[in-house]
């Protein structure tokens, strides 16, 4: 098959079952990548540094904090 | 630990280690009564919980779970079901709520309602608030007993900024069992992620590090990893005898029984009593009434994620702290019986990417695995209303290994449930935008992890499976412990109110025992 006939076929109805499953067996795979992860910017797991609670949990300042009543006091 | 022998006919026998059966065996223990639990699952440690969430949901999600079908498209894979010493108290995520008393008065409260097989619970709010009151405290929920509320983490700041210029009010990091500080031998939360996976640190509740293991100090529980019931087996007057069922290496026991108690997370109690059919009880056991199995309920359950205009980082922390109550409650004017919670959550990249945008490929996957820093999160959890054609059955052809029919899982929408949720959905949506969403995300439908009903309390033999002591009707030594035992779903996360019965259970049981009524 020359490239141009893959891209046709790709492209065609015929594929879809094709792709549906190399979708369902790749997707889960590539975003499950310690590679994958880092490009996007997920930590991945956080026990080996303590969690989140001295690094960022609530780090976010564009918009205003919640009144005391709402949440409790950073321990 | 005690090893109780095989033979002995005057124990209690507990199937199922999670909300409902643990807390059952520990309550039963302090009072006296010597328990077997019997658990399919293993015993894990802290070592085993891994924070990844793949690895968990293969460690903790059985292979061989139920089938699931419906006549309508229906977004929802199979109930997930934790099988393991603690159960589903290994995934829930913490949120520790009562049921309201318009909730439990479902059928008075909303009326008749075409295609909902309605139905008051038989136990009012305030027969349940001191058993509520016991598992606040048992569980330590934030809120409650003088315990402060965990802090706000970035995706509760955009969730309570959204939620105010809405005009919200009841808006706060919610009722959790997960420490705010050191309780109970357990640490304070560190604000790791992964809740759901299993706490590394047991800041969060678990029967498998609190209730199991103080009931082990009493030196009256026999706990049994690896072992699954099979059938449950009767006398000849009728009264439940015994346990069949299969152990760590496959080999085929029965436990003899003076009391059987049955909390194996609803979709597998009502398949338990369906399988033990005999001549006696042709259409299973404590099934006179032909509700065994019907009425199977989860929530209404739809995910909404938005993109914000900057970082939100929203993993990062406790993944359910942020609840909004507001539109818990009967309304007519909004269209729709009953009520629903928002509730934050966050998942990692992996869960986040199947939950939301299953089968998407290409640009659209690589623009929204890249936004995933920017996500802000939350679920919504509505009443779902019961139906009698909603049902657990015996599948015809699926088999577990030990050759016992797997449960099958029948469920379509109520047109409630479509209405709530589309109500839901919109407020969600303006609660993002109006703080600057850019875009947002919706998975609707999905399926929780919610189950309840199949075995329903009823006041009426007629009605439901089991009385307001979870005692079948049938059968009076024949006890049910889990969500099965929902008469209505309520908009509550359904585990404080497993913990509350359980209690009352065992409190009834003990006296009954005492009485020699039993």
């Amino acid at each position: 098959m020359s490239d141009e006939e893959l891209d046709t076929y790709l492209a065609s109805p015929r594929a879809a079952p094709l792709l549906d499953a190399v979708r369902s067996v790749g997707v889960p795979v590539f975003v499950g990548l310690p590679e994958v992860w880092a490009a996007v910017g997920y930590d991945g797991e956080s026990l080996s540094k303590g969690g989140y609670l001295h690094r960022g949990f609530n780090d976010l300042t564009w918009l205003p904090e919640p009144s005391s009543d709402a949440a409790g006091p950073v321990p | 630990m005690s090893r109780i022998d095989l033979r002995d006919d005057r124990v209690v026998v507990i199937i199922g280690s999670g909300a409902g059966g643990g807390t059952l065996a520990n309550e039963l223990c302090q009072r006296g009564v010597r328990c077997v639990v019997l658990e399919a699952g293993p015993r894990l440690s802290f070592a085993d919980f891994e924070q990844d969430e793949f690895a968990m949901a293969r460690k903790l999600v059985p292979a061989d779970g139920p089938e699931v079908t419906s006549r309508a498209p229906l977004n929802q894979s199979r109930p997930y079901v934790c099988r393991a010493v603690g159960g589903t108290t290994i995934h829930w995520s913490g949120i520790a709520l009562r049921l309201q008393e318009s909730e439990l008065r479902a059928r008075t409260t909303y009326g008749p309602i075409a295609g909902a097989n309605l139905i008051d619970w038989p136990v009012s709010s305030s027969e349940l608030a001191p058993y509520y009151e016991r598992a606040e405290d048992k569980l330590g929920v934030t809120g409650t007993h003088g315990i402060p509320l965990l802090p706000a983490n970035n995706n509760f700041k955009v969730f309570y900024n959204g939620a105010k210029q809405l005009g919200y009010r009841r808006v706060t990091t919610g009722r959790l069992a997960i420490n705010s500080r050191p309780r109970d031998g357990r640490p304070g939360c560190l604000q790791l992620g992964f809740c759901l996976q299993g706490c590394k640190i047991g800041a969060k509740w678990s029967t498998l590090y609190t209730e199991i293991v103080k009931a082990e100090a009493t030196g009256r529980l026999d706990l049994r990893p690896r072992c699954t019931a099979l059938q449950i087996q009767h006398d000849k007057r009728g009264r439940v005898s015994g346990v069949l069922y299969a152990d760590a290496a496959g080999r085929l026991e029965v436990q003899k029984a003076h009391v059987v108690c049955v909390a194996a997370n609803a979709v597998e109690s009502s398949r338990l009593l369906l399988n033990s059919a005999s001549s006696r009880y042709p259409d299973g056991m404590a099934n006179s009434s032909g509700q065994v199995g019907r009425n199977y309920m989860t929530h209404s359950h739809s995910f909404v994620m938005a993109r914000m205009p900057k970082p939100v980082h929203a993993w990062r922390g406790t993944i359910q702290a942020g609840l909004l109550e507001d539109e818990r409650r009967h309304d007519e004017a909004r269209g729709f019986a009953s009520g629903y919670l928002l509730q934050t959550i966050a998942f990692g990249l992996p869960f986040t990417v199947l939950a939301m945008k299953p089968g998407a490929w290409g640009k659209e996957l690589a623009d929204f695995m890249r936004s995933y820093p920017r996500l802000a999160g939350l679920v919504i959890l509505g009443e779902d209303l019961p139906q009698a054609g909603n049902r657990v059955t015996l599948s015809k052809q699926g088999k577990d290994r030990f050759g016992m029919p797997v449960a099958s899982i029948y469920r379509e929408h109520h047109p409630n449930d479509r209405a709530l949720l589309q109500h839901a959905i919109q407020r969600a949506t303006e609660l993002y935008k109006g703080v600057g969403a850019e875009e947002v995300h919706v998975q609707d439908a999905a399926g929780s992890t919610h189950n309840m009903g199949t075995n329903r309390m009823s006041a009426s033999p007629r009605d439901g499976v089991v009385n307001s002591w979870g005692q079948t009707h049938d059968i009076t030594n024949l006890f049910v412990a889990d969500g099965s035992q929902f008469s209505s779903s309520g908009a509550a996360n359904p585990t404080l109110t497993i913990v509350a019965l359980a209690v009352r259970q065992a409190q009834y049981i003990a006296r009954q025992l005492g009485a020699r009524a039993l």
